[in-house]
């Protein structure tokens, strides 16, 4: 495995992780007690920087850190991959912007409070996008060759 | 001058202009809220009306022309539109978080606990149109660098 795959593949894992512990945090805990309760919001803070400060360590601290073997293969993979995470920032923007409309609809104004859930999909959402673009990318050239 | 190029200066006249255009418009009404004021707002959805209107004339413009020329796109392209797309979409998420940032904090200041509905279409809008003049600019650059 090359060690950008097995970087992407460590990434993705780490994203999944943390999409799944908030998703959990916020079914467990009603979205209208964020605002109100310190506690709640606390763990999704140290949820949301914890998770990559984790990630950014488990990288700089092994072997990971040095991709001396990056070919031409692994470049054009890497240069493909921003488009994919762009392309799901603006789904996610899409599909808040629909959810949110439809469930607001007649108050006509969206409670503040989702502006930091909305900040914090885009970015996993954007690091999940990049390493399974990435992923996608090395898959795809090893079944055409 | 491939329809890469094409595409690209188009992109930088429509949206560079729509960016400029908007620009002023905001600053001349003191907001960046658009959607306060109706005369403000309806006046924001025509120059977004037009400046799509004109993008997708010009796209299909430049699209019939090479279909007629059969004109073919090289590795040179192929690179060049890659290296594009890498540079805009972190370009383009800069320009998302900065004005969510902006958004954001005037909320924050008004002490406001609602936001209106038109904040993500505002933000989303945003980063389309940045991450478009990114990758035209990005294309325009490097056929000339080649």
């Amino acid at each position: 495995m090359a060690p950008l795959q097995k970087r992407a593949l460590i990434s993705l894992s780490m994203g999944l992780a943390l999409a799944i512990a908030l998703v959990v945090v916020f079914v467990t805990r009603d979205i209208s007690t964020f605002a109100a309760d310190l506690g709640f919001r606390l763990i999704v803070y140290a949820l949301w920087i914890g998770v990559p400060v984790a990630y950014l360590l488990l990288i700089n601290l092994t072997r990971l850190s040095k991709l001396k073997q990056v070919d031409e293969r692994d470049r054009l993979i890497k240069d493909r991959a921003p488009r994919i995470q762009w392309l799901a920032v603006i789904f996610t923007l899409a599909v808040w912007y629909v959810v949110l409309n439809e469930a607001y609809w007649n108050k006509g104004q969206i409670p503040v409070v989702y502006l930091t859930l909305i900040f914090i999909s885009i970015l996993v959402i954007s690091a999940l996008a990049e390493s399974l673009g990435i992923l996608i990318g090395y898959w795809r050239m090893n079944r055409n060759g | 001058m491939s329809p890469n190029q094409k595409m690209a200066w188009g992109n930088v006249i429509v949206w560079g202009t729509y960016l400029v255009v908007s620009a002023i418009v905001l600053a001349a009404n003191g907001t960046i809220q658009f959607w306060q004021e109706d005369s403000l707002k309806n006046a924001f959805f025509t120059i977004t009306g037009v400046a799509i209107a004109s993008f997708t004339i010009m796209m299909s413009f430049v699209w019939i022309r090479a279909s007629r020329a059969r004109v073919t796109i090289d590795e040179r392209d192929h690179k060049i539109m890659n290296r594009a797309n890498a540079l805009a979409g972190p370009i383009a998420m800069t320009a998302l978080a900065v004005t969510s940032l902006v958004l954001g904090l005037v909320y924050v200041e008004d002490k406001n606990s609602v936001m209106s509905s038109y904040f993500l279409m505002y933000v989303t809008l945003i980063n389309v149109v940045v991450y478009w003049l990114a990758q035209a600019i990005h294309t325009l650059v490097a056929y000339r660098r080649n």
